[in-house]
């Protein structure tokens, strides 16, 4: 072995061990349970709450439509604008504003449907993608043409909560606490409303449905516009947790889209389930991985389960 | 608990609908990089020229010296996406510049000529950078500035250099950007990340001494690109020559949302100085996800953060916990008279937007333009091109030593940075004496 295979080898060694020393020095916390541990975890369930909350109408919209609304990110940007401003103007507390958020983004998406998404829905789905993808740029263009691109943030301090050596942001604990509620709210509905069961029956067999004397159209327009209200009610719930700009919507929409698939097309616990194993790999790889590899891990986790279970975590079985 | 689902065999099988999601993450994704530029002003302020009809001057071609009805500056910063707030203020600082210019008479060497401004819109991409530095030149600019990002501004350097187009860059301070490159048309007015971490490096102990603070160890964060990289790599070599050991570095992606990791591993290693760089968001998320869990090292010493310049930023989006920190970074020279006409102007036209010290680097690289146009009496590139290789200005707002002057390389021979600390969230420099403004204070609290 010559001295140039040698050290590639001692370098493909070196890279590897790269990768696997931050597993090793997990396991080694593991052990000796490391009070850093809690204070991730937490971190880990606070930013998934998050990430839940901002897929929870990505799915929905796609579970029964099968709409790829590459217009949530700019949805979700509107019910940050929307909760910052009514609170400014007014001087009241943000929190207040997350109902209005919701009301208002479920006008703004049956309007969209009415104009927009309504006449798409038979066509291929290139042409919805790209038709969404206009809605995304003309809302979040205008955004930035009314209020700039200059950061903002709301003006709430609600501060930090300590149990030992564990902190919790109080604004974090809010939004998973509404992520949880959210969920159980939207399972009820579903399931014990009479409009929740023509959802369904709409979802599991459009022809059937129509047949049965449900108006899909009237199903569409309400559920884009419950979708589009849930995206406001993510937007209203960032924006009390960090400052944002009329771009900050995009930022997550890709890990929203993810986590729909994680966690399988059309199923909210699979979205839940998913946002917390996101947010527990962005905590868990950014504190053990050097680098940004924690990025990585997503998406390796996502190809993952993608070849164990294809259909997602809580996805139905394939035909 | 409830999900809504396909019946198995109906015409939009499961798979067929789980595929074209997975086609849409990707499309996602590509859409993410996927770029137009624009000429929009999308940080308020009027007085953006939006071309009709285009000169069809190109650079590279000689147009004849003596007159000429305009003279064109390309703008070329991130005026969308998230850093498209500095990026902003920078476009305008440049159009503050050409509206004084036109104010004294325009380019009185050229008869007058008024100055105009086009702004493109690299969006903080560097696959942008050289782009949007082509469109600039097809809508027949005259010299370049921008483009902040060091990763764009090389882009943008090369295209520029290779089709002779005078370019001097405002904000980019990886010193790879001039250093690595064998550049004759392009320049850099600002200190590079060799001033900016050998003077981290050096003042840091000296000052953390004077409020009788040890400081042995040092941690690290920076964002994932050439800036930071650059930053942290000379901070490093800098540190480890005055007896400082690194116990940390920490990396958050460009577009993050969120620093709790980085803040938490800070928080384990708990070095004596935490020194962040980076954009203003960076610093940001960084110094709310340190109070968030209840973490405060002894000093926080920026390298270069943006977020310690911006006082609105500070008093908005960190709060109090933003006292006490330091930060090396170009800074407008508080005790010169213009600097504060400067400002005041700036904040008058641009919606009450605060004359950041990026865009005070850029008003200067603008400046200093015009100047060497006047000089050369010529909007022919390689003319201008001359004139900036000999051009001293010695009127600027940049706390640093007159006259800006460039090198061989095109770096400014007198650049240099300050340092200051954020004292009732506005930034004061506090080191060296000639430029200070104000006494060194304690270092904050949670």
């Amino acid at each position: 072995m010559n001295v140039h295979t040698t050290s590639t080898l001692l370098l493909q060694l070196g890279d590897i061990s790269r990768f696997i020393d931050p597993f090793l020095e997990f396991g080694e916390d593991l052990l000796t349970l490391d009070p850093f541990l809690l204070q991730l975890l937490v971190l880990a369930l606070l930013l998934g709450g998050v990430y839940a909350l901002t897929a929870l109408g990505l799915t929905m919209i796609f579970g029964v439509m099968d709409i790829i609304n590459f217009a949530h990110g700019a949805f979700i940007t509107i019910g940050i604008y929307l909760v910052w401003s009514a609170a400014k103007t007014l001087g009241l507390n943000p929190l207040l504003f997350l109902p209005v958020a919701v009301v208002f983004l479920f006008v703004v998406g049956a309007g969209i449907y009415q104009g927009v998404v309504g006449r798409i829905i038979e066509e291929p789905q290139e042409s919805q993608l790209i038709a969404m993808f206009g809605v995304a740029l003309i809302i979040t263009s205008a955004i930035a043409i009314l209020f700039d691109p200059n950061p903002r943030s709301v003006d709430l301090d609600m501060g930090v909560l300590q149990f030992g050596t564990v902190f919790i942001a109080v604004d974090k604990l809010i939004v998973l606490v509404l992520a949880i509620t959210v969920m159980v709210a939207i399972y009820a509905f579903l399931m014990h409303t009479r409009l929740g069961l023509k959802i369904r029956a709409t979802a599991d067999d459009r022809d059937s449905a129509r047949y049965a004397g449900i108006d899909i159209k009237n199903i569409d327009r309400i559920t884009f516009g419950i979708g589009a209200g849930l995206a406001g009610l993510a937007g209203g719930a960032v924006a009390l947790i960090e400052s944002f700009d009329p771009f900050t919507g995009d930022l997550y929409l890709i890990n929203a889209f993810v986590i729909v698939v994680l966690g399988g097309l059309g199923s909210f616990p699979g979205s839940f389930v998913g946002g917390m194993l996101v947010g527990a790999i962005v905590i868990f790889g950014g504190f053990y991985f050097p680098g940004t590899v924690n990025q990585l891990l997503v998406f390796m986790l996502f190809v993952t389960v993608l070849l164990l279970k294809p259909e997602g975590l809580f996805g139905g079985d394939l035909s | 608990m409830s999900s809504v689902s396909r019946k198995p065999g109906t015409t939009d099988s499961y798979s067929f609908r789980r595929r074209n999601f997975l086609k849409a993450v990707g499309a996602t994704g590509v859409a993410g990089l996927a770029g137009c530029t624009s000429d929009g002003d999308a940080n308020g302020g009027d007085g953006t020229a939006t071309p009709t009809e285009q000169p069809t001057t190109t650079p590279g071609t000689t147009t004849g010296g003596g007159t000429a009805s305009e003279v064109v500056l390309g703008a070329n910063f991130p005026l969308s996406g998230n850093l498209a707030y500095t990026g902003g203020l920078m476009a305008n600082a440049v159009e503050l510049a050409a509206m004084l210019r036109n104010e004294a008479g325009g380019i009185e060497s050229l008869g007058g000529a008024e100055v105009r401004v086009i702004k493109g819109d690299n969006q903080a991409a560097q696959e942008l950078g050289g782009q949007v530095t082509e469109e600039l030149m097809d809508q027949g600019i005259h010299t370049l500035i921008g483009c902040w990002l060091s990763s764009v501004t090389l882009a943008a350097a090369q295209v520029a250099d290779r089709e002779g187009l005078p370019f001097v860059t405002a904000g980019s301070a990886a010193e790879a950007v001039l250093q690595d490159n064998d550049f004759n048309y392009v320049y850099r007015v600002q200190p590079t990340t060799f001033h900016f971490g050998r003077d981290w490096a050096r003042q840091t102990p000296v000052l953390a001494s004077q409020q009788d603070i040890d400081v042995e160890t040092v941690g690290f964060f920076r964002p994932d690109d050439l800036f930071g990289q650059s930053i942290i790599d000379s901070a490093r070599s800098f540190a480890e020559d005055e007896g400082l050991e690194v116990v940390a570095e920490t990396v958050i992606e460009v577009d993050a949302t969120n620093a709790d990791s980085q803040a938490t591993r800070l928080k384990g290693v708990n070095p004596d100085i935490v020194a962040p760089t980076g954009f203003t968001i960076h610093g940001t998320l960084l110094m709310n996800a340190m109070s968030d869990i209840g973490y405060r090292p002894k000093v926080i010493s920026s390298a270069a953060t943006s977020t310690f310049g911006d006082p609105n930023v500070m008093e908005n989006d960190i709060g109090p916990y933003a006292n006490g920190v330091l930060d090396v970074n170009f800074a407008i020279n508080p005790n010169n008279e213009r600097s504060a006409e400067i400002k005041e102007r700036f904040s008058a036209e641009f919606n009450d937007n605060p004359l950041v010290a990026g865009a005070a680097v850029a008003f200067t690289s603008a400046d200093l333009t015009l100047t060497a146009i006047e000089q050369a009496g010529s909007v022919d590139p390689d003319s201008i091109n001359d004139a900036l290789k000999a051009t001293e200005l010695n009127e600027h707002i940049l706390a640093m030593p007159s006259p800006i002057r460039f090198d061989e390389q095109g770096e400014n021979e007198n650049a240099f940075a300050p340092i200051h600390q954020v004292q009732d969230f506005q930034p004061r420099i506090v080191w060296p004496d000639e430029f200070a403004e104000a006494d060194l204070q304690s270092f904050g609290s949670l």
